[in-house]
């Protein structure tokens, strides 16, 4: 019997649990806290005390700090202090407005303009002995000042008055405005209730008109009691901070209610970064509000795409019963948190630990932070003023006016640095000890970064600019000097001279992120250093490679400037061509030093570094030669010994035409500077670096073009995609590395003399070190579109342990072209 | 320098494209005239001269050299090329009628001669 009533309670108990999972979840307090916490990070004026704060925001520059504070006490009421303070990002105050205007500054919001808002919350009048303030729905009778809503110039400029002076009923509006928000469209939210009869959700444009309310106060859905915050994800949905009712509700900007979230506890403030963080303050639970026990105040950290918390930054104290920790909230874009304080007045830092970092990023071996990955930059701060001098600033217009064809990306001119790190395409990091190597999608550009304690070793002006890496602690640290005055920072005509010095700043955040800051000194066209920073986010979604975007390629096909052979180009309806079977080939019988070879760590042969192909000719022709204006050749071909490429009878005659018809010189890719392919780009008269990692072989190509060759045993790309560099595969057979290279686009050339090679190719390529600085290169071209058999080219490659590439900005003066066009055109001979 | 190794075989043509096609062999020329202008760039440089003709008209021609990596590693500078030094340059005439050349040699009124030529080196060993 009594085992029968135990049971019976048991049964109950899990219904009501059920009952109230739909409406409640459980307390998400066990969560990791990886943020060190800084009390007195910002500094008041000598005299100044902290009073309190609810209301703290990021200015436009995404470091700065706006705190709307209290008047040292908590409430401005009869103080001539001014409320409204930014601090620097190192705490200093620069700048404070507002003394006189405002009673109680509750919520504050930066627009994207840069202006500040700010909710003032209370009214001055003399409220009678038993006055209870929740059953108003308008201030007491006598208040001249307060519930309005401010929205100030960043230099403290009154803009415009939200509300009249000491407040109004409904529908007069506000009484009790707690927090202010304007949308992308420039249409303006106010939340308002802090107790009183009313709480809704009121919606202006962006010149003040009352365009619609929602929302009455209670706890039902489409209700609201005490508004508290307000914040807008990147999909522009309202999260309002519904603090008595335990919840946030999402709305659209309708007012729709979308979801309901109480993952996040008692919301008193709300922030949303760029990213979708969403910070969340809980300062009355346990506390001020008992309705809510078993959760603890503090921030917590989740995403606001998903709804999952995954951060908690607890409230020290752990039992009081007034209002503790922060009631409101901001991050700025370097991911710290600042908490402001009704209770304990003023306003916290919480800084990431070095630990939590360390714990959380990948590294290299050697113990520096691993940044290898595809990486994209994520959202770009809004362009503030640059700080030009006045005579630059001329420039600066005049380059504005014309940037539509006066833009240096308008012809695929190389970007430089900081340009390219923040263009819309990916790119890759690879990283060894001594250099570190970025390849990017847009154009072939790379930067090659040595991280060998040297210093530019020339004084050539490089669009590119030279860069040098160091380490920083956590911080990859890099110096770009060099530049030439032709590049752009973007494509408004911001520009700079050749006196430029760009120091970056990769800092992982976490595995997914790094933050990039980019500091400009250039003292010929700006007055002081500015500085630009954007996260990096690593680009998951992607087909594990960096692809091709040929912006000058496109640009001249489109023009119809360059025309594709249409017998060896890709073409998707075209029939697939089985290639010819083949045994595998052992390379040529050489002397191979074994001992002399230099090895990674992991035992492969060490091929890295500067290297460049004793070509034999080659990229004039495979046979021997001795011709004009080019350098005698001694013929690379080594199958077959005779007789020349094995030629379908339609290729021969168009290697024939190419050759000797000087109307085709204007035909040859390389001729526009496009990428040479493969082989090609190996013998073209240019040296590379040879970046290699355990997992990667990567081919920097002075002409400013890279071959990627991942090791890891991937599968090739789908055949519709097709690229200038094909798609190479690599993998080491003993102490020879093989590139198997497929996906050709079929739009180049072999070489100068026209030989030809289509899309079908697959190309084999062999790298054998011989000797301490020398590589065994071959390569075989399958090629059943063009040829009747396999062949086979060979050549060393020497590696000069301190040589350093330059650059080749090949579309920089490229006047042979014009040269090659006339003689194509006009048929002078 | 370690780079002056390389030289031994690299760069001497640093073409991107087809000389036959873009100058002739068979119009070679030699011309004496003060440096206007110096590109240092790529994929070639170019030597700017103004040369007085037989009828005393003064023509500017365009000389095509190498590449300015290949010159800068063979220990050339922008600033052996000060503009208004009288210099003489031979090399081969461009096909498309403009006054352009490649360049061989390039020769100061001292007798100093510098190879700037892209092409010349397989010229001279005709």
């Amino acid at each position: 019997m009594r085992m029968t009533k135990v049971a019976l309670v048991l049964v109950l108990s899990a219904v009501e649990v059920a009952a109230l999972s739909a409406q409640d979840v459980s307390p998400t307090n066990s969560l990791p806290n990886p943020y060190r916490t800084i009390a007195n990070y910002f500094q008041l004026p000598q005299g100044r005390e902290w009073g309190s704060t609810s209301a703290v925001e990021i200015d436009k520059d995404g470091r700065s700090i706006w705190v709307a504070e209290r008047c040292g006490a908590n409430s401005c009421g009869g103080s001539n202090l001014p409320s409204i303070l930014k601090f620097d990002p190192s705490g200093k105050l620069v700048k404070s407005f507002g003394a006189g205007l405002l009673i109680f500054p509750h919520g504050i919001f930066v627009d994207r303009d840069g202006n500040v808002w700010v909710t003032d919350g209370q009214d001055d009048a003399p409220r009678p002995q038993g006055t209870a303030a929740n059953t108003l729905s308008g201030p007491p009778p006598g208040a001249t000042r307060g519930n309005q809503v401010f929205k100030f110039s960043p230099d403290g400029k009154l803009l415009m008055t939200l509300g009249t002076r000491g407040g109004a009923a409904a529908p007069a509006y506000f009484y009790q405005p707690n927090d202010v928000l304007v949308a992308p469209n420039g249409n303006i939210f106010v939340s308002e209730g802090h107790g009183g009869a009313n709480s809704r959700i009121l919606k202006f444009s962006k010149d003040g008109k009352l365009l619609k309310t929602w929302g009455t106060k209670g706890s039902g859905d489409g209700q609201l009691d005490g508004p508290h915050a307000l914040a807008m994800d990147s999909r522009g949905r309202l999260f309002v901070g519904d603090r008595s009712n335990n919840r946030i509700v999402i709305f659209d900007q309708e007012g729709r209610q979308l979801d309901v979230w109480r993952q996040f506890s008692r919301p008193s403030g709300i922030y949303i970064d760029k990213r979708d963080v969403i910070y969340v303050a809980d300062s009355e639970s346990e506390s001020v509000s008992r309705n809510h026990d078993g959760w603890k105040r503090g921030i917590r950290i989740g995403s606001a795409r998903d709804g999952s918390v995954t951060t908690f930054i607890p409230d020290p104290i752990e039992k009081t019963t007034g209002t503790s920790a922060a009631e409101g909230v901001a991050a700025d874009v370097d991911g710290n948190v600042y908490g402001a304080e009704v209770g304990p007045k003023g306003v916290k830092k919480y800084v990431r630990t070095a630990a939590s970092t360390a714990k959380t990023i990948p590294r290299t071996p050697d113990g520096r932070p691993d940044l290898q990955g595809i990486w994209k930059h994520g959202a770009l701060p809004a362009t503030g003023v640059l700080p030009y001098l006045p005579a630059a600033l001329a420039k600066q217009r005049e380059n504005f006016t014309q940037r539509a064809t006066a833009d240096p990306l308008a012809q695929c001119f190389l970007p430089g640095v900081p340009r390219i790190m923040l263009l819309d395409y990916p790119f890759q990091i690879f990283q060894m000890r001594s250099a570190l190597a970025m390849t990017f999608e847009w154009q072939h550009v790379f930067r090659l970064i040595y991280t060998n304690d040297t210093a530019a070793s020339t004084p050539l002006p490089f669009w590119m600019g030279d860069s040098r890496g160091r380490w920083d602690g956590d911080t990859f640290v890099v110096d770009v000097t060099n530049h030439n005055d032709r590049t752009w920072f973007d494509a408004q005509g911001d520009y700079h001279s050749d006196a430029l010095h760009v120091t970056e700043r990769y800092t992982m955040v976490d595995v997914d992120t790094i933050r990039y800051e980019a500091t400009i000194n250039d003292p010929q066209v700006f007055m002081r250093p500015w500085t630009i920073t954007a996260p990096l986010e690593r680009q998951k979604k992607t087909t594990g490679r960096v692809l091709e975007y040929p912006c000058r390629a496109e640009l001249e096909e489109a023009r119809g400037e360059f025309n594709r052979e249409q017998r060896t180009w890709y073409r998707k309806d075209a029939p697939p061509v089985k290639p010819f079977s083949m045994e595998p080939r052992a390379v040529t019988a050489v002397n191979v030093d074994r001992a002399a070879i230099s090895r990674m760590p992991d035992g492969k042969p060490d091929i890295s570094g500067f290297t460049e192909a004793d070509a034999g000719g080659a990229n004039w022709g495979f046979e021997p030669h001795n011709e004009p204006f080019t350098p005698g050749g001694r013929g690379v071909l080594i199958d077959p010994k005779t007789g020349g490429l094995p030629y379908q009878s339609w290729a021969r005659a168009e290697k024939q035409d190419r050759h000797t018809n000087t109307a085709r010189g204007y035909d040859d890719p390389t001729a526009h500077c496009f990428p040479g392919g493969v082989p090609r780009a190996l013998y073209v008269p240019s040296p590379f670096y040879i970046i290699q990692t355990p997992t990667y072989v990567v081919i920097l190509l002075e002409r400013m073009s890279w071959r990627i060759i991942p090791l890891d045993g991937r599968a090739h790309l789908p055949d519709t995609i097709r690229l200038w560099q094909g798609d190479s595969l690599g993998r080491w057979d003993g102490d020879t590395l093989v590139v198997e290279t497929t996906n050709l686009n079929g739009k180049t050339w072999l070489n100068e003399v026209g030989d030809v090679i289509s899309h079908a190719a697959t190309v084999v390529e062999r790298f054998t070190p011989v000797s301490a600085n020398v590589i065994q290169y071959e390569a075989t071209v399958n090629d059943p579109v063009v040829f009747t058999r396999p062949w086979t080219i060979g050549m060393p490659l020497k590696r000069n342990p301190k040589g350093e590439l330059l650059e080749v900005a090949c579309l920089e003066d490229n006047q042979d072209l014009l040269h090659l066009k006339d003689v194509k055109e006009r048929g002078i001979q | 320098m370690a780079i002056g190794v390389i030289c031994a075989w690299a760069s001497t043509a640093s073409a991107h494209h087809s000389f036959t096609a873009e100058f002739d062999i068979n119009k070679p020329l030699k011309l004496t005239g003060t440096i206007t202008m110096v590109r240092w760039s790529n994929p070639h440089g170019w030597i700017y001269i103004d040369v007085k003709g037989d009828d005393g008209k003064v023509v500017n021609w365009a000389f095509e050299t190498a590449a300015a990596n290949a010159l800068y590693r063979r220990g050339t500078r922008p600033e052996d090329f000060a503009v208004g030094t009288q210099v003489t340059i031979d090399g081969y005439l461009a096909r498309n009628g403009t006054p352009t050349a490649t360049s061989g040699k390039l020769m100061f009124a001292d007798g100093r001669a510098i190879t700037i030529g892209a092409g010349a080196v397989a010229a001279e060993q005709k």
